[in-house]
């Protein structure tokens, strides 16, 4: 789980930071930084775990343009991102990741973004006290790390391109082995070696996988509505193409003895529940045609091919699927193509199945090994602002920063006002949204015009 | 690090196409020129739910406000003095009066909001996207003496650009046109401007913000 983020210098953001739940909605005016906050997760994610030529590739804009523009027109030549991130286990330690790239324009070699420090720093326990009274979850269910080790020590990775860079050759290899490595750490910590070499072992390995099991989705009702090949990709991807695999996979890594779809079996119940006209769906394999197919099943027609499905039952099928998966997932305005209660029940849903620290261990029915689940939305809907407690939910906009004299318009934001609540809080840096802001929001509009 | 943060309490609907993206991009020249310290300049925040002539709303939607805001900004148009003169004392009294410690800052423009529109020419022809204007109207610190600002703006709109000024949302987005475009040296011309960007320095530097 990923408990907080900072980001100077990429797009948008300057000296930017939040405090993130298990379930946060990032709502906002147009163009004021929410898809960039998310872009960001994904491209840190992305360059740690696949190096930089992944991340760029995938994020939206060119390498330079990620850096941020100044008012006057220049672009800055750093990007620093700090994630820090509870590991499975309930550890009551936060490991920091630090990533600095900047731009370089070396002599005799092509210009491009190079990584000019990359470290992990392992928190003492006040940082996730801190982090669990600043988003409101209570901290008793955490425990202290099994070993004894310094606050503030440091793994450092800089001259290795990403984390996977630990001696390894080929990415795919590399990465295959500390999928493995943070497995067996994790939840057999038994290997030999020192202690801090262990402990250092495990918090690289669970850093790598937390990054690696974050997901984003930007759906798009063509994608979703393609069948998988055979032997593809078996992750979705931000469009939603392969859910037919991505939905097989879950199926086959949760499957038991006696429920047989394992969690694809809580996704079908859900999708029935949120779209009526839905009764069941199957994930069908051809191996004629080698291809991976969704059927629906309605109450009235008896088959419905994907193609035929509605872009909000695709979409919403997606989502709960993504929503039944380990690590995190950044979903982008979930409400396009879905009805207002609809959404309402998908928020409440989604708030439910996000790791929940108040429960008790026993209580939470999960295995305790188990990677933590988190979810982030963009959202424009006011359904938000009544489905969703006000702790669950961040308000962006945009504020002009002065430098040396120059203007710029860059990201901030604000947590929301309780009811009566405190209007300053220590750590933030803007006082809460008020009830005038959150009306023109409900209202539909950006500005008081 | 030093942040400005301001409300507005303005007269009409139509003041908020203008008033808050104007007088935000003005506060950040200001801030520049004068308080080099201040690192940052919020949006100004306009309060539609304040009511403007009468003193109880207004306390009522700052008390709502209470702790957000580091200045109050009061618009009245300023046409005419003899009506607008006792609202506004009738205002700062009320403030002087109450428990809040925050400056209230009045934002007079002469006779109405449009003149200002009008001040810099240069904003007109890019938020009218014409090549030059046929028939100039008043600007600089002469639009004060304009009679009838709002009817300039419809001809505006009408004889040099061909838009109908009647339309739904087109005096809404050519406000807001221009109040992104607008020179701020323009309207510093313009002397009401000046008053209240003389007032809004006085007010900043009695909140310190010349230290930071
Ligand atoms: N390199 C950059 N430097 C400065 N600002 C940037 C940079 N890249 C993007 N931006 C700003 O980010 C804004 C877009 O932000 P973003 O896409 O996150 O908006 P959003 O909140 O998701 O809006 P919407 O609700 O419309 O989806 C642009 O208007 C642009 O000003
Ligand atoms: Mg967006």
């Amino acid at each position: 789980m990923i408990t907080r983020i900072e980001i100077d210098g990429f797009k948008s953001f300057e000296n930017f930071a939040l405090d993130l739940p298990p379930f946060l909605v990032l709502i906002g005016t147009n163009a004021s930084g929410k898809s960039n906050l998310l872009d960001a997760v994904t491209f840190v994610a992305t360059t740690a775990t696949r190096g930089v030529d992944a991340a760029v590739a995938e994020v939206r804009g060119d390498p330079r343009g990620l850096f941020r523009r100044r008012g006057d027109g220049n672009r800055v030549d750093r990007m620093r991102f700090a994630l820090e991130i509870l590991l499975p286990g309930r550890l009551s330690h936060l490991c920091r990741y630090e990533l600095d790239l900047v731009w370089a324009e070396p002599v005799g070699a092509i210009e491009g973004i190079v990584a000019e420090r990359q470290r992990i720093v392992r928190l003492g326990p006040e940082s996730s006290l801190r982090w669990a009274s600043a988003v409101g979850v209570a901290a008793e269910g955490l425990r202290p790390w099994p070993v004894p080790l310094k606050a503030g020590h440091v793994i450092d990775l800089t001259g290795m391109p990403p984390v996977i860079g630990s001696g390894a050759t080929k990415p795919e290899q590399a990465r295959a082995e500390l999928e493995n490595l943070a497995n067996t750490l994790l939840h057999s910590p038994s290997r030999p070696g020192t202690d801090v070499e262990r402990a250092d072992e495990t918090i690289l390995a669970g850093v790598w996988q937390e990054l690696n099991l974050v997901r984003f989705l930007h759906l798009e009702a063509g994608a979703l509505r393609r069948t998988s090949e055979l032997g593809g990709p078996s992750r979705m991807d931000a469009t939603g193409r392969d859910l037919p695999n991505y939905l097989r996979s879950l199926m086959l890594r949760t499957a038991s003895d006696n429920r047989p779809l394992g969690v694809v079996g809580d996704i079908k119940m859900h999708l029935t529940g949120l779209v009526r006209e839905i009764s069941d769906f199957t994930v069908d394999k051809d191996d004629r045609r080698r291809d991976v197919r969704l059927e629906f099943f309605s109450p009235y027609e008896q088959r419905l091919d994907a193609e035929f499905a509605s872009d909000g039952t695709l979409r919403m099928l997606a989502i709960l699927a993504s929503l039944h998966d380990d690590g995190v997932v950044a979903v982008e305005e979930p409400e396009n193509g879905v009805f207002p209660e609809r959404l309402r029940q998908l928020l409440n849903l989604a708030r439910g199945l996000v790791t929940d620290l108040r429960q008790s261990v026993e209580d939470d029915g999960r295995d305790n090994t188990a990677w933590h689940r988190q979810a982030i939305f963009t959202s424009h809907s006011p359904v938000v602002l009544d489905a969703v407690p006000y702790e669950n939910i961040a308000f962006l906009d945009m504020t002009t920063v002065i430098e040396d004299g120059v203007p710029s318009r860059v990201s901030r934001v604000r947590r929301l006002r309780e009811d009566a609540g405190p209007v300053r809080v220590a750590g933030e840096r803007w006082p809460r949204v008020t009830d005038s802001e959150l009306d023109r929001f409900r209202a539909g509009v950006e500005e008081p015009v | 690090m030093r942040s400005l943060s301001c409300v507005l309490i303005r007269e009409g609907p139509s003041d908020d196409w203008f008033l808050p993206i104007l007088l935000r991009r003005a506060l950040e020249e200001l801030v520049i020129e004068s308080f080099p310290a201040c690192r940052e300049v919020q949006e100004v925040r306009s309060l539609p739910k304040a009511g403007n002539q009468s003193p109880e709303p207004v306390l009522a939607a700052l008390e709502r406000e209470r702790g957000t805001f580091d200045v109050v900004l009061y618009h009245h148009d300023g046409a005419p003095p003899a009506k607008s003169g006792p609202v506004l004392e009738r205002m700062r009294q009320t403030w002087r009066a109450s428990d809040f410690t925050e400056p209230l800052v009045a934002v007079v423009p002469m006779r109405e909001t449009e003149a200002w529109l009008l001040a810099d020419q240069a904003a007109l022809v890019r938020a009218l996207s014409v090549r030059k204007l046929g028939q100039a109207p008043v600007s600089g610190p002469e639009v004060e003496s304009c009679p009838d600002p709002k009817a300039v703006v419809e001809t505006l709109l009408r004889d040099e650009a061909g838009i109908n000024p009647r339309k739904t949302g087109v005096l809404r987005n050519f406000y807001v046109s221009v109040a992104e475009n607008a020179g701020i040296g323009e309207l510093r011309k313009v002397p009401a401007f000046r008053q209240w960007w003389n007032d809004m320095i006085e007010a900043l530097e009695g909140l310190g913000y010349q230290h930071g």
